[in-house]
């Protein structure tokens, strides 16, 4: 059967690329589950470890992100393994270019960590009683720190499921990368849940839309010489 | 040899001079002696990053692997400059603030900066393949780079800090005396002579460990370790 290339369509192989991965994560549900419930059982733990008892919000908000971060360790190579063990990486390289499948990926991985983001989230409304100060900034918090730890994730990702050590080497190459971004996340947040924030908050979204967009763009430039090697 | 001996006389005299002769900076005062050994290793630790940013493009576009090594060898020795800066910095704080370690923002982005280059070995290590590690070496040299500006001269001047001001042309920097300017000066031409010798040997193990030897030992072009190829006959061209 002859596949199509979408080669001249950046947008619409993009697009494609992203429902065929989403599609396969549903389908299999098996690995957004396991990293669901490893996002759940720390935080279970962390409630217990606290006995239920909020601590300070900066220190609330560290350990939130700490946790989504460390489960996306696990979790944002996944889409680049699975195209290797699958075979499917080749096909993916002959039929569109890597711009698109780097925005399929990167859409991706967003969605992934938005989805243990506000699971977190929700379970730390529930075992902390977590108060919601200003509901819209904990929500701007969230999409920019996810935003920005998965533009600069999801090439080290690319990099690191190339290797034999993945698993031990992107929280080596993407955590020390990822600290000023975790930093403003942190800082967002913290104002987010105690509902201060005003000049401060809008700086430290700022500072994580602009993390997204440098990593962001650096990705797209680089992304080409991880995946065209294979 | 002439300009080794040079330079080790050349950083004799800065340690000497730094310890002995310079005179108490205000702002730092008995703790003078550290800014001879903490800024410049810094500022060698910057230039080498950038370098290895310029060889990883250079391989990037032309796929020479000669320019993966000088940008993992200028990557590396970045690195071990940074933990010069972030050790003399420790012990400077310890001495100004009562302390080794308080996040102060320029501590904070220096361990960074340790911490992103100090993944880079290692990736260089979990990769086999040649060419695939020459590549994503180039790709996480060239990502890791971003955040210098950003790390060493954004987060320091938008944080409040109580580390001192940059030296170069800022507060304390009008406030260093004549010796100390020519010692400060001195320790960075003494910093940077250090930094090219040791990648001078660096470099040269490099290219050594790509060279096949044969059984006994030998390597595959008949060249002893350190010995300089005999120039070409005019007309030829080096293999």
């Amino acid at each position: 059967m002859r596949i199509p290339s979408c080669r001249s369509r950046p947008l619409e192989a993009a697009a494609a690329l992203f429902i065929k991965d989403l599609r396969v994560e549903f389908r299999s549900l098996m690995s957004w589950g396991l990293l669901a419930a490893s996002a759940a059982g720390i935080t279970i733990a962390t409630s217990f470890a606290f006995g239920g008892i909020l601590p300070d919000p900066l220190t609330a908000a560290a350990l939130l992100w700490i946790i989504v971060l460390l489960v996306a360790m696990t979790g944002l190579p996944q889409t680049f393994v699975r195209e290797q063990e699958q075979g499917t990486a080749w096909t993916v390289r002959l039929w569109a270019d890597p711009a698109p499948v780097l925005a399929a990926k990167l859409g991706l991985n967003f969605l992934l960590l938005l989805g243990l983001a506000a699971l977190v989230v929700s379970l730390y409304g529930l075992l902390f009683n977590l108060p919601l100060a200003a509901p819209a900034a904990l929500a701007g918090s969230v999409l920019g720190g996810c935003a920005a730890l998965a533009g600069s994730g999801t090439l080290l990702a690319a990099i690191a499921a190339g290797t034999g050590a993945r698993g031990l080497l992107l929280p080596l190459l993407a955590i020390p990368l990822q600290l000023p971004s975790l930093a403003a996340a942190v800082q967002s947040t913290a104002m987010a849940i105690t509902g201060e924030g005003g000049a401060t908050l809008r700086a430290a979204l700022v500072l994580l839309a602009a993390q997204t967009a440098v990593s962001g763009l650096m990705s797209f430039m680089l992304f080409r010489y991880i995946w065209d090697e294979g | 040899m002439g300009w080794l001996a040079l330079l080790a006389v050349g950083m004799s005299a800065v340690i000497v001079a730094a310890f002995l002769f310079v005179p108490p900076v205000r702002g730092l005062g008995p703790t003078t002696a550290i800014l001879f050994f903490h800024v410049p290793p810094a500022w060698v630790a910057v230039s080498a990053w950038l370098l290895s940013l310029f060889h990883s493009m250079f391989y990037l576009r032309r796929g020479d692997l000669r320019s993966d090594r000088k940008a993992a060898v200028h990557a590396e020795l970045g690195l071990v400059f940074c933990a010069i800066t972030v050790i003399t910095g420790a012990i400077w704080a310890r001495g100004t603030w009562g302390v080794f370690w308080n996040w102060d923002p320029r501590q904070t982005s220096a361990l960074m900066l340790l911490l992103i280059y100090l993944a880079y070995p290692g990736l260089r290590g979990a990769i086999a393949d040649p060419i695939r590690r020459a590549r994503s070496s180039a790709a996480y040299a060239i990502f890791a780079f971003a955040t210098v500006p950003f790390l060493m001269f954004v987060v320091p001047r938008a944080f409040p800090s109580l580390h001192p001001s940059p030296i170069i042309g800022g507060e304390t920097g009008g406030g260093l005396g004549p010796a100390a300017r020519v010692v400060f000066a001195a320790s960075l031409v003494a910093f940077t002579g250090l930094y090219a010798w040791m990648y001078g040997i660096r470099l040269r193990l490099e290219m050594l460990a790509d060279r096949p030897a044969d059984r006994d030992g030998a390597l595959s072009d008949g060249l002893a370790i350190g010995e300089r190829r005999p120039p070409c006959p005019p007309g030829h061209r080096a293999a």
